[in-house]
């Protein structure tokens, strides 16, 4: 299997999709508002950019779908879940240790307080 | 109806309008979802900050739309300038574990012969399967009525539909549809490889489809071969019947 850092560096809607993913199934909705409330707003994905970088994650084989259901609390239309891969769940984590490198050399240069303060 | 209801279904409809603005095939597979979303957003807009709220919505969404749609179709545009099996990444990941000789060239291959690998790629989308393997390199050599392949198969007595149900029996038919991207099995990958070096070793110029079949039926306990098989043809007997179409040339 390809190596995860293969993948790197992932676009941001792509990172926050897989996310979003990782505490469990969602449908596209669900992943677009999780992505707005876990960054306060700052982005939001609209619906072009949530399912053209799904469509691309799902060629990668980092997400599948899960089936259709519907969702309790937005009535009984069927909606289309997502899940996050194995391979999914380790991009996502080598994009996170990269990005703690970058945030570490951020501190290095004094661009951010310490890695002990603030 | 309330004006707030109207004003969510009009929303609604002049959404599902614009999403022709996306290339045909991403807005199958995703313009009811993205609908979907759409009329989630703006329904809770509605409910949050009035008709002020879907405005913004739909300002939003017009963005997104543009810079999306646009990214889509220049995605499409790139991907039928080369055939869609030759993705760079799928290839390379079956590669990757592979041998360091890395990129397969289709540069030779006669046009009968791409033609069947993309019909290799609608057959395997037909069954919902998310590679392309032997089997359906097989079936799309069978559909390629006019290549020395097709020919061979054909004056066997192989029937496109009798290949189909066969290759349905032994792999069934997946739940969900393919992805857009189906990578080349490894058992496909290799087959490829052999119709390469077959059409070396009988010092021809061009890859055509009766390398690719001998490459198909080579590939040790592939599905292919048992594809033929439970059609009564063993691998040998159409491999020799090759073999003798393309002394007689």
């Amino acid at each position: 299997m390809q190596h995860p850092q293969s993948y790197l560096p992932l676009t941001p809607a792509a990172f926050h999709i897989l996310l979003a993913l990782a505490e469990g199934e969602r449908h596209g909705y669900a992943i677009m508002q999780e992505v707005a409330a876990s960054t306060g707003g700052a982005l939001k994905l609209g619906p072009g950019t949530l399912y053209g970088s799904i469509k691309r994650l799902l060629a990668e084989g980092l997400i599948v779908e899960a089936g259709e259901r519907s969702d309790g609390e937005l009535g009984d239309e069927r909606r289309r879940y997502y899940r996050l891969t194995d391979l999914g769940l380790r991009v996502a984590r080598a994009e996170a240790e990269r990005l703690e490198r970058l945030v570490g050399m951020a501190r290095e240069r004094s661009l951010l307080g310490s890695a002990g303060g603030l | 109806m309330s004006v707030s209801k109207r004003l969510l279904v009009a929303a609604d409809h002049i959404y599902r309008l614009l999403l022709h603005a996306y290339p045909r095939d991403f807005r199958r597979r995703y313009g009811a979802e993205m609908a979907q979303v759409f009329r989630d957003c703006c329904r809770d807009a509605l409910a949050r900050d009035g008709a002020a709220g879907i405005a913004g919505v739909c300002v939003r969404t017009a963005g997104d739309l543009l810079v999306s749609a646009f990214r889509e179709r220049a995605a499409t545009a790139r991907r039928l300038k080369a055939p869609t099996f030759v993705d760079q990444r799928s290839t390379s990941m079956e590669l990757s574990d592979r041998s360091p000789r890395m990129n397969l060239s289709f540069d030779t291959f006669t046009k009968r012969a791409k033609n069947a690998l993309q019909l290799a790629t609608e057959e395997a989308r037909t069954l919902n399967h998310g590679y392309i393997g032997t089997e359906h390199l097989l079936l799309g050599l069978i559909r390629e009525r006019n290549g020395v392949s097709g020919e061979v198969l054909h004056r066997l007595g192989v029937t496109l539909d009798q290949a189909r149900e066969a290759t349905q029996a032994l792999q069934g038919v997946g739940q969900y549809p393919a992805p857009e991207v189906q990578p080349l099995s490894k058992r496909a990958f290799e087959a490829i490889e052999q119709a390469i070096e077959q059409s070396q070793q009988l010092e021809q110029a061009f890859v055509g489809t009766e390398h690719v079949l001998l490459g198909v039926i080579g590939t040790s306990n592939g599905a292919a071969a048992e594809v033929l098989n439970r059609l009564g043809l063993p691998a040998d007997q159409v491999r020799a019947q090759v073999l003798r179409v393309l002394a007689r040339q």
